[in-house]
């Protein structure tokens, strides 16, 4: 019992780790022992592995929207960050 | 909803009077106008996601939608239904490094924020455009 209590807990450590470090694995920012990390965990975890797949499909059709979106949009982004105090 | 309305554009309702109200500002309001503006009640009103889909569908556009993929459409959607009350400024961390290409260290210097908080930021982008996007796009395995 105490064995699956610490096998539990160092999966949610796991988990939470993962989580919050997804959008940096399909950016490929993480590298070596990280995305080894990363990549067992998701082997592992049926809500990660939902969650990567999400994250992949959205930046991919926000990828799409490229060809779509109007030519200036990140100039008036930029200049309405500019002008905000 | 009209379908000449595109997703996120306000629809303005002007010179609409309450039959009958009971709030003694708007009443004093109407009985003296400010000359050049216009009497009456401007009721605003933002359109909702799943109206907007319908909206952007029914509208007619530059180009068929049949030729656009459903997955480009209603990401386009959800950019524009972020929460937030600034729309642009929710979504730019989407729109810098997603849509337009740039890295995450030039768009954090754009935003004048640190690289974690504008990774931070834009994680919570990602994901409420995924949340807004979930029961539209098919997602594939990862």
């Amino acid at each position: 019992m105490i064995r699956r209590f610490w096998q539990r807990r160092r999966f949610m450590r796991e988990h939470d780790w993962t989580h919050a470090h997804l959008s940096d694995y399909l950016d490929g920012e993480l590298h070596g022992h990280h995305r080894d990390r990363v990549e067992r965990h998701v082997g592992l975890c049926p809500e990660c592995r939902r969650m990567l797949a999400g994250l992949r499909t959205t930046i991919r059709a926000l990828m799409g929207l490229r060809h779509h979106a109007d030519t200036d949009i990140a100039g008036g982004v930029i200049a309405r960050l500019r002008s905000e105090p | 909803v009209p379908s000449s309305l595109l997703p996120g554009q306000i629809q303005t309702f002007a010179r609409l009077r309450p039959a009958r109200t009971s709030n003694r500002f708007i009443a004093r309001k109407e009985s003296f106008p400010a000359s050049g503006v216009p009497t009456g009640v401007i009721m605003r009103r933002r359109l909702s996601p799943a109206t907007d889909c319908e909206a952007v569908l029914r509208a007619p556009g530059p180009e068929p939608f049949a030729l656009r993929s459903m997955s480009d459409i209603y990401a386009e959607l959800a950019l524009r239904a972020l929460p937030g009350d600034r729309a642009e400024r929710s979504s730019a961390p989407l729109i810098l490094p997603d849509i337009e290409g740039w890295s995450t260290a030039e768009a954090a210097t754009i935003m004048n924020l640190g690289e974690p908080a504008f990774k931070s930021r834009l994680e919570r982008a990602r994901l409420a455009v995924r949340a807004l996007i979930a029961g539209y796009v098919p997602e594939g395995n990862a």
